[in-house]
Parts: C-alpha cells; sequence; structure tokens
C-alpha cells in the first residue's frame, strides 16, 4: 500500500508471533490465517478485508496475560481489537486498521460465586447461555436476553451495557447490576472499581468509564455481578391487523401506571410466517405482539397478564389470550426469538439475504408513530425496493427493522439498501431525540453520534480517550467512525 | 500415479475410497463378509432385502487396522504410506491386508452377534428377510464424506443395476450410514430410483406396535440410549429406539440432557475421524462419554458400528464400569 | 468439464457462506470446537469462503480444517433452528468436493 499512512506500522509477523509466544506460550495465540480470518469478521457484512486481516489471534486465559498482551501492544504502538465473541453487527468488532492483534477475551471463564453478599464474580470470557443456564439453576435470573446468547460473553454484553430484549423499565441495563469490574488499561495497568456491598457508590464511580465503553478505555477481565431473584412469568400473546396497533396497546398499558412487564416484542405477521411453520404453529392469524408479565407470585402475574389481554382486546385485538402450555410458551417465544429464521424463507424460488437493518428508539408518545413511520413514511426509494419485516422490543420502545433481498441481486444495490438503513435509522432516532438502546453506538453509529450530540461531545470524547489511550491501542477507529463517513 | 491430492485430501480417505473401488468394501480385505450368515439359511432374493453393510461385518477388521495404522503412525508411516506398500505386496499375490487384519483382529468380537441378532429380531417378529451374502456391495459412502463425489455418483448407479439384478425392490439396512446413503443420497444420483429403504428399527418399533409380544430385560438396568448422528440427524429416527426400549420389561430409561439427546445429540467422535484425525477423535469421544456415563445409567445402547466401537474404548479409559451394547442384540436377548 | 465444475462449486459454497450470518451457534454445537474457530463449522465456512475468493490461505491448512469435521450435521440442526438455515454441514462437504477436484485439476496439470 504506498502511500499509505499505515506504513511506518509495518510489523514482522514473525517476529511478533515469536514475541507473544514468549508471553503467552503456544496455546493462547494463534498466527494461522484461517483463524485470524474467523476473528475478522462480524455479522453485518459478508467478507473481511483481506488487508485488514489481524495479524494474529490471541486468547489469554488470565488478567495477567491480559495485561501484559496489552503492555507489549502498547509499547509496539500495535492497535488492539477486542472481542467477546464478535457478535455485535454495527461493524465494531471488525478491524479498521491494518497490522492489529485480535484479542479475544473467550479464555477468561472463571466463575466464584458469593451468594452470602449476593453477587458472582465472572471472567469476561464466561458464555452467556451456560450464565443463564448456571443462574437458573440457582433460582437467578440473568437480566439479559441477547439473540446471540449461545455465542456471545458476559464481558463484551458490559462492555456494550446491554440487556437485549428485556423492557429497560422492568429490570434495568446491565450497569445497574455491576458492582464493580477488573480492567486493563492500555497501558496494561490492572485496575479495580465499585464495591462489595449492594449499596453501590454515590458520586464518583469509575465502573461507570467502563460499562457500555465499548472497548474504549480499557479490557474488562472481570465482573462483579449481583444476582436478581428470579420472577415468576406470565405470557400473552395476541393478534393485530396493524403493527401500529400494537405499539398503541403498550402506550396505553403504560397509560394506565402498570407495572413494565418483563418483554413486550412484537413481529409483523409475513417475518412470522416462516419461524411459525417451523414450530407447527400454523399461519399466524395477524401481527403477533408478546409479552411476558413477572411478579413475585404466579397469582400476581397472571393477574397483570389479564390486563396486557384486556388492554391487548382494546386495541382492537383480532385474538389475545394468556399461554399457559410450557411448550407453547417456549414456541411462540421462539418464534419472535429466532428472528433469523425469516432469512430460510424464498421469494420465487430464490434464498434471502439480509440486506440493511434498523435498530431504533422513540419516546412513548410517539411509539406508533415511529412504527408507521418505520413502515413507509420516509422517502428512501431503495428500501422501498427491498422487502421489510419489522419486529422489535416495541414494549421498551425500541423498533427493529430488517430488509432482505434475493440472493440474486448485486452487491451494489445491496449496499445502497444498507446505507439508506443505516440513515434511516438515524433519522427516526434524531426525529424525537433518542438513541439506539441495543448494540451500542460507535463504528458504523458515528455519524449518528456526531448529528445527534453535536461535534463538541464527540470532540470531548475523542479527547477523554486520548487521554486514557494516548496511543490509540484500544479498537481504534471505532470512535473516529472510520469506514462508515 | 503421482498424487497431489495426497497431500490435499487425508491419506486415511483414499485409502478407504480404493478399497471400495477395488474390493467393494470399507477394509479391502478379500476375505468374505458374510461368514457370519452361513447358518442362518438366509435366501439371496426376498420381498425384504436385509442390507447389512460393511461395518458391522468388518468392524473387527477396522479395530484392527486403525490400531496397525495408529502404530505405523507412530513409527513414522503414514496411512499413506501402509496403503502403498499393501499394495506393492498385492502386486505379487499377498493380501498384505488381510493378513495383517486377521493378525490384529479383535479377540472380542461383540459385532458378529449384532448381524446374528438382526435377523434373529426379524425372524421373529415374523419378517423372513433376504441376503445378498458375498454379492453386498459397499454402499461407497466413505467416498461421498471424503469428496470424492463422481467416484461414489458412479458406484452408486453400479450398485444399483446389481440390486436391480437380484429384483431388490425393498431395503432393510442395519449400519445408520448406510441407510441413509441408500435413502437419501442414492435417489439422486441414479434417475428412477425405486427402492424402499427402510432402518431396521423403523421396522422393529412399527411391527412392535403392531404384534403383542412380551420383551423382558435378563435383569433390572438403568440404561441411556445413544443417537448415533446418522439416525438421529440424517434418518431422523428418534423417537423408534426410544419406543423400543421402553417396551422392554424391566429396562428404567434415563435421558441425557435435551441438549445431548434426539436431534441435539452429541457426536461420538468414531468412524471416519478416527483414522484422520486420531486424538480429535479421541477427545471428543471422551467428552461424549462423560456424558453419557453422568446420566447415572449403567448401561449405553446404541445402533451403529462406529458408536460402539467409540464409546466402548471411551467409557473403559474412563476407568468406568458401564458397559456398551448394541440395542439389537439387547433386544434378541429381550425377546428370548 | 473440471473448469466449469470447479466454477460452479465455488458459487454454490460462496452463495452459501454469503447467507451465513456469522452469529457462530454453530460452532457452539461442533464437536470439534475446543476454543479456536478453525476447529469448528463457523471457521470452516469462513475459510473456504475466503479461500475462494481471495485465495487466502494453504490448501495443506484448509484440507486440516475441512477434514476435521467429523459431518456430524449438528451445526444444520441448529442454523435451521436458530439462525437462517445456510446449510453449513453440506457446505463443508460440498468444500471437500471442491478440494478433490482442485486436486485432479493440479494432477492434470491445469491449475497452478
Amino acid at each position: 500500500m504506498s502511500g499509505s499512512k499505515w506504513e511506518d506500522r509495518v510489523i514482522d509477523q514473525k517476529r511478533l508471533l515469536s514475541d507473544l509466544e514468549a508471553i503467552l506460550g503456544k496455546n493462547e495465540i494463534s498466527g494461522n490465517i484461517f483463524e485470524r480470518i474467523s476473528y475478522g469478521q462480524d455479522a453485518a457484512q459478508p467478507d473481511v478485508d483481506p488487508e485488514k486481516i489481524p495479524l494474529a489471534v490471541v486468547k489469554p486465559s488470565t488478567t495477567e496475560g491480559v495485561s501484559k498482551m496489552v503492555k507489549y501492544a502498547n509499547e509496539k504502538k500495535i492497535p488492539i481489537y477486542i472481542h467477546g465473541a464478535g457478535t455485535a453487527f454495527k461493524g465494531s468488532p471488525k478491524p479498521k486498521r491494518p497490522g492489529s492483534l485480535l484479542l479475544s477475551t473467550q479464555g477468561l471463564t472463571t466463575i466464584e460465586s458469593h451468594e452470602e453478599d449476593l453477587y458472582y464474580e465472572l471472567g469476561a470470557g464466561v458464555n452467556l447461555y451456560e450464565l443463564e443456564k448456571l443462574f437458573a439453576s440457582r433460582g437467578y435470573m440473568l437480566p439479559m436476553t441477547i439473540g446471540s446468547k449461545f455465542s456471545s460473553t458476559i464481558g463484551g454484553a458490559v462492555a456494550i451495557n446491554t440487556i437485549g430484549h428485556m423492557v429497560d423499565i422492568c429490570v434495568g441495563k446491565i450497569i445497574d447490576y455491576v458492582m464493580g469490574v477488573e480492567v486493563v488499561l492500555p497501558n496494561g495497568e490492572i485496575i479495580e472499581t465499585g464495591t462489595r456491598s449492594i449499596r453501590r457508590p454515590a458520586g464518583l464511580d469509575h465502573t461507570r468509564f467502563f460499562v457500555g465503553s465499548e472497548g474504549l478505555f480499557g479490557v474488562i477481565t472481570r465482573i462483579r455481578l449481583r444476582v436478581l431473584p428470579a420472577p415468576i412469568r406470565a405470557y400473552v400473546v395476541g393478534f393485530f391487523h396493524e403493527l401500529s396497533d400494537i405499539a398503541r396497546a403498550f402506550q396505553r398499558y403504560y397509560k394506565e401506571k402498570l407495572p413494565p412487564p418483563l418483554y413486550g416484542e412484537f413481529v409483523d405477521k409475513v417475518a412470522a410466517e416462516a419461524p411459525f411453520e417451523l414450530r407447527g404453529l400454523g399461519k399466524p392469524k395477524g401481527h403477533m405482539g408478546l409479552a411476558i408479565n413477572v411478579a413475585h407470585t404466579q397469582e400476581d402475574a397472571d393477574r397483570q397478564a389479564q390486563e396486557t389481554v384486556r388492554i391487548f382486546k382494546a386495541e382492537n385485538a383480532i385474538d389475545s389470550f394468556q399461554v399457559f402450555s410450557k411448550d407453547l410458551q417456549k414456541d411462540y417465544w421462539d418464534a419472535r426469538d429466532n428472528i433469523l429464521n425469516i432469512l430460510q424463507a424464498t421469494e420465487g424460488g430464490q434464498r434471502l439475504v439480509m440486506t440493511g437493518s434498523v435498530e431504533s428508539s422513540v419516546p412513548l408518545s410517539r411509539l406508533a408513530e415511529g412504527v408507521e413511520y418505520l413502515q413507509g413514511g420516509h422517502h428512501y426509494s431503495d428500501l422501498k425496493k427491498a422487502k421489510l419485516f419489522i419486529y422489535g422490543h416495541v414494549g421498551t420502545c425500541d423498533l427493529h427493522g430488517m430488509w432482505v433481498a434475493p440472493v440474486s441481486m448485486s452487491l451494489e444495490e445491496r449496499l445502497k439498501i444498507s446505507k439508506q438503513a443505516v440513515q434511516l435509522e438515524s433519522d427516526i432516532n434524531l426525529m424525537w431525540g433518542c438513541a439506539s438502546g441495543e448494540i451500542g453506538q460507535t463504528a458504523s453509529r458515528i455519524p449518528f453520534f456526531k448529528k445527534r450530540y453535536g461535534l463538541a461531545a464527540h470532540s470531548m470524547l475523542m479527547d477523554v480517550k486520548k487521554a486514557i489511550d494516548p496511543n490509540n491501542i484500544l479498537n481504534p477507529g471505532n470512535l473516529e467512525g472510520e469506514g462508515y463517513e | 500415479m503421482s498424487n497431489p491430492a495426497k497431500k490435499i485430501i487425508p491419506a486415511g480417505h483414499i485409502y478407504m475410497k480404493e478399497n471400495v473401488l477395488s474390493k467393494s468394501n470399507l477394509t479391502g480385505i478379500s476375505e468374505s463378509k458374510a461368514l457370519w450368515a452361513k447358518d442362518l439359511g438366509l435366501a439371496q432374493k426376498a420381498e425384504y432385502m436385509f442390507f447389512a453393510g460393511c461395518g458391522y461385518q468388518q468392524m473387527k477388521y477396522v479395530e484392527g487396522m486403525m490400531g496397525a495404522l495408529k502404530s505405523a503412525g507412530k513409527w513414522g508411516m503414514s496411512i499413506g504410506k501402509v496403503a502403498g506398500i499393501s499394495k506393492v505386496f498385492g502386486k505379487v499375490g499377498i493380501d498384505l491386508t488381510s493378513i495383517t487384519a486377521r493378525i490384529t483382529a479383535s479377540k472380542e468380537d461383540p459385532y458378529t452377534p449384532v448381524l446374528v441378532s438382526s435377523v434373529n429380531v426379524l425372524r421373529k417378529l415374523g419378517l423372513d428377510v433376504g441376503y445378498m451374502h458375498e454379492e453386498e456391495p459397499c454402499c461407497g459412502s466413505p467416498m461421498h464424506y471424503a469428496g470424492f463425489e463422481s467416484d461414489y455418483a458412479d458406484h452408486a448407479k453400479k450398485n444399483c443395476e446389481i440390486f436391480k439384478s437380484y429384483g431388490v425392490r425393498k431395503i432393510i439396512g442395519l449400519v445408520p450410514g448406510c441407510t441413509s446413503a441408500l435413502k437419501n443420497a442414492y435417489p439422486q444420483y441414479v434417475s428412477g430410483f425405486d427402492i424402499e429403504v427402510h432402518h431396521i428399527l423403523e421396522i422393529i418399533a412399527k411391527s412392535l406396535k403392531e404384534k403383542t409380544i412380551k420383551l423382558k430385560a435378563k435383569k433390572r438396568v438403568k440404561v441411556v440410549y445413544h443417537d448415533p448422528c446418522q439416525l438421529s440427524r440424517y434418518l431422523q429416527l428418534i423417537d423408534e429406539p426410544r419406543q423400543i426400549i421402553k417396551s422392554i420389561e424391566g429396562v428404567e430409561l434415563i435421558e441425557p440432557d435435551p441438549e445431548q439427546r434426539g436431534k441435539w445429540s452429541t457426536c461420538c467422535g468414531g468412524g471416519g475421524l478416527e483414522a484422520t484425525h486420531p486424538e480429535l477423535s479421541e477427545r471428543i469421544g471422551t467428552k461424549r462419554a462423560r456424558e453419557l456415563v453422568s446420566t447415572g445409567a449403567s448401561l449405553v445402547l446404541s445402533n451403529c458400528p462406529a458408536c460402539d466401537l467409540q464409546l466402548a474404548k471411551m467409557i473403559k479409559r474412563l476407568d468406568s464400569n458401564v458397559s456398551v451394547m448394541d440395542l439389537i442384540r439387547f433386544l434378541d436377548e429381550a425377546l428370548n | 468439464m473440471n473448469e466449469t465444475d470447479l466454477k460452479s462449486l465455488e458459487k454454490e459454497i460462496t452463495d452459501s457462506v454469503q447467507r451465513c450470518w456469522k452469529c457462530r451457534m454453530c460452532a457452539a454445537m461442533c464437536p470439534t470446537y475446543e476454543g479456536w474457530l478453525t476447529q469448528s463449522t463457523a471457521g470452516r465456512l469462513m475459510a473456504i469462503n475466503l479461500y475462494i475468493k481471495h485465495g487466502l490461505g494453504s490448501l495443506e491448512d484448509l484440507s486440516d480444517i475441512l477434514y476435521s469435521c467429523t459431518t456430524c450435521r449438528r451445526c444444520q440442526e441448529r442454523c435451521k433452528a436458530l439462525s437462517t438455515d445456510c446449510m453449513p454441514a453440506d457446505t463443508i462437504l460440498k468444500a471437500r468436493q471442491y478440494l478433490v477436484k482442485l486436486s485432479e485439476a493440479k494432477e492434470e496439470g491445469k491449475h497452478e
């Protein structure tokens, strides 16, 4: 790459690998091209940029290992891209600059129980699904539901401060459960934050610098997570003529000051067809709304569920009922949760691919309006050419849209749709002063961030980043929005 | 033939392919694989043709062959070299594979009884099957899994000619891998393929439902059933083996974790992988062995020659007393 | 004839991987997955895809990765139940067919 600004960072890969092996040992590093490729990709785009494939993948099994790795990279000015499982799909896991190290925290898998103090200490690499099962076996509920839980890690979820599908005002965001973290700073120093008491520090608590920091200020290696006793659930399903009716139902629900449900989901009728068929549920009678009410007893949960049914019906549900059978509860939930199943549908005998997606939040009073805008109130012509599936966490005012096209559509056309989707996502957030609530704000969302909060706010963050990470070692390019100008 | 393929296709797969193409069996042995049936009086033509498959018929040699190949590996000889040497001897009329295999053949042979039991069980259920004896070809599926697709397609077509010459209209397969090859793959390569292919467990389960036959285990036992990949995912026979087990008096069926059974059954790592990646195969097998042993059952039942071999070996390595038996053999004992 | 075979296999494989979501739930199901993605379904798909598209990596490495699969099909079940059903197990078998055809073509001196 002649004339490239990266030329002065040409690194001898052989030297690098032997240095890494000396630091971490052979079992925790890989220089194999195929291993490096695997980590150079994420869900959003099909292919990696060959010039940006990381030079090596490292998987330390201890915090000390992470510290040594970061210190080495900082000294040599080698960029590090941090992965839990690398499943975020706004472009943040992909290396933005060549000659990087891919640091995976999947090797940090310790689990320490401190139930007498109401917390667990977890290595950042603990798998979400395993954690969910462990907590359930102990009578607790993991306060998040992530679609990719089978692959994702607690470290990744905490770095994004996400709870996935759950309703924020029912359980809070994951930061409300993070009593403290252990972090490796960009200079390699290991620091601790927070408290061991369920009374958390008021005022300056540097836990907040790192939870939700999207890997910009440090590598989270250990998390002190408060446990939440598992509540009792009641499931409600409703079928509607219009998607906006479901939105109106939740608006009415909150207006009546009812306790927030744990989940408030919806999925459009067409999107639900393939997942329904896969589970033997027949054809959806209309657009599906799904709510899970929670309480300390089944009686209370059921009472809330009956209110939900009443409200669904008041907003013109074709049908609405509480679901009592455990199998049906799982089926309806899975039909909504496994939204990727819609990509198994065919159009004209051709398989479908995702071409663009939107994840936007709206104020409660604009919920129905937001749904209608997503459906067709916008002016993006290429988006109107592709098939749109709407689904999402309507009960927490978070809307998803996915545009799909047959595999045969040319890459350039698909990129056009993808770009317009990002712009529409940004527009909706901007319209009423919100920001996306599930997968973070960096990388592909920096153009939005600048518009939403202004260049002064972005500059401020860049200054903070420079102060904490002067060599711009950790996830460089993500805060800058490189590649998404 | 100078073979750049050797660097790209694992030698173990090339070896098995050459065996299938030259001798129409997995191990390349010239000796008859039908000796187990010599006193059973099976006709060569019947409405239902029993397809035994190379697995059970040659597993005792496979064990020996794997052992020899692994030792050869230890002495720095690749599987390819062993095959090469075998060819050289073959040119002068010495069937080295047969000799080695016979010398190293496992003294304890739990596989032949499965074949005999299959016929016994079917007969007790009123079904007299035919068997092609030495003429039974290899289904060829090792070639499919290795990627030798055109060889496989040709082999399938040739086999169908053989089946036609025997007037075969319905097949009852024993080895799940062979059965899925005949049922799912052959119709794709052979136009007008109209043979009805069933797996033996399908037939048995149906029959048990229709007839009232007393099934009683020799003594009370807690069993766990291991779903072979080929049965659960390729043939979708998940309920049938369980129905069969549950109909045997004195048997308590314990199930593993839902994510480790049925269509999610954890692979045992046996079969072809042992020839190409022996250490990986062992690690996978140990994991599965642990899952099965931790259910608290004292007997593992399965119905696949590769799984039977792998699980028996791996459970033994765990120093566990849990035994492994093929479901058909267990069923035969319960029918007496 | 070899050329068309190779080209059509390339298209089938890359089309399948295009439909892959990179969710890596297949890797969580793969019996050979021991922490490094190349020894899992997800890694195998990405490897063959980028070998075909960009010529990255060596055939020997690719072979080792592709042939360490046990063909158990657990990944395909998972992909169908939870994700896009991009047929990962079938794609890996197609990739093996591709390697066989490549080695045959090499023998005939048609490929580099």
